[in-house]
């Protein structure tokens, strides 16, 4: 039966939303990865195969900044699990800088705040090196 | 309130759609001047059925979203239509002794810590919370 009331459709790739970018740089022997917009089944692929592919090529030392990224769900907090595996795995290590409030929920309702390093900025990130766990949250 | 009160969205099982989802929900609860803790909550949980969805190899030919006002509760649903006949929903499942992904176990937990009492079924798809609310003023009563 058809539903009552107002119905929006969205059937066409045209208008399907795509807010999300990612883009990496180097500091201070840190690679650095912003990522903006939402982190979600559609986006967190493109973010997995780029952290994976700085840390195949030698990058240890991975900087995930969320400040600029609205939403985080379950495939988003499985990228930075998989993330953080891979470079420890290979002597590294992954941390985060300035996740907004729903994305800090996530992270404390999965208990990864207890696993993932996270720092107020980049720069205290890059200056304390290997951190103590959930400090600077 | 009335039957027109209902909010719905149609979306294809696609993962590029799923923002689309969430602005519906921010725009509804714009509308119904919920807190923005209470959406961003509700954005996840649609979220992981979308995801779910989206994943299964039976994938569902369209999700819909839909939020429907009470008088001291609102209402959010998620359901799926099945694409063709019904086959067995095992075959969904990683082969034993195989871990399902690491987001997909985390779903399940992950949408009951946010809503302890939502009636949330992965397998179909489907979920049903109720977020508890005040009927603005400016919107009239049933």
């Amino acid at each position: 039966m058809e539903p009552q009331g107002r119905v929006a459709r969205q059937e066409s790739d045209a208008n399907a939303l795509q807010p999300f970018a990612v883009a990496s740089r180097t500091e201070g022997g840190w690679t650095v990865i912003d990522v903006r917009g939402d982190l979600d089944v559609y986006s967190s692929p493109t973010l997995r195969q780029l952290i994976l592919d700085r840390i195949h090529r030698g990058d240890g030392r991975i900087i995930v900044d969320l400040e600029h990224v609205d939403f985080l769900d379950s495939a988003g907090v499985s990228v930075m699990v998989s993330a953080l595996r891979q470079a420890t795995n290979r002597n590294g290590t992954l941390a985060l800088v300035q996740p907004g409030d729903q994305a800090r929920r996530m992270l404390r309702l999965t208990d990864l705040d207890k696993v993932l390093p996270t720092f107020t900025s980049v720069e205290d990130a890059v200056s304390l090196g290997l951190p103590d766990m959930g400090a600077e949250t | 309130m009335t039957e027109d009160d209902l909010l719905e969205l149609q979306i294809p099982p696609q993962a590029e759609y799923v923002g689309t989802a969430r602005l519906f929900l921010a725009a509804a609860g714009r509308h119904f001047e919920l807190s923005e803790e209470a959406v961003a909550d509700v954005k996840v949980a649609v979220s992981e059925v979308c995801a779910d969805a989206i994943e299964d190899l039976r994938r569902p030919e369209h999700l819909r979203i839909a939020i429907r006002p009470g008088v001291d509760a609102l209402e959010v649903a998620v359901s799926s239509e099945p694409a063709g006949i019904e086959a067995d929903l095992e075959d969904t499942e990683p082969p034993a002794g195989e871990m399902a992904p690491f987001e997909r176990r985390l779903r399940e937990p992950l949408v009951h810590a946010l809503f302890p009492h939502a009636d949330y079924q992965p397998r179909q798809h489907r979920l049903r919370l109720s977020l508890p609310w005040e009927l603005p003023e400016d919107i009239e009563g049933p």
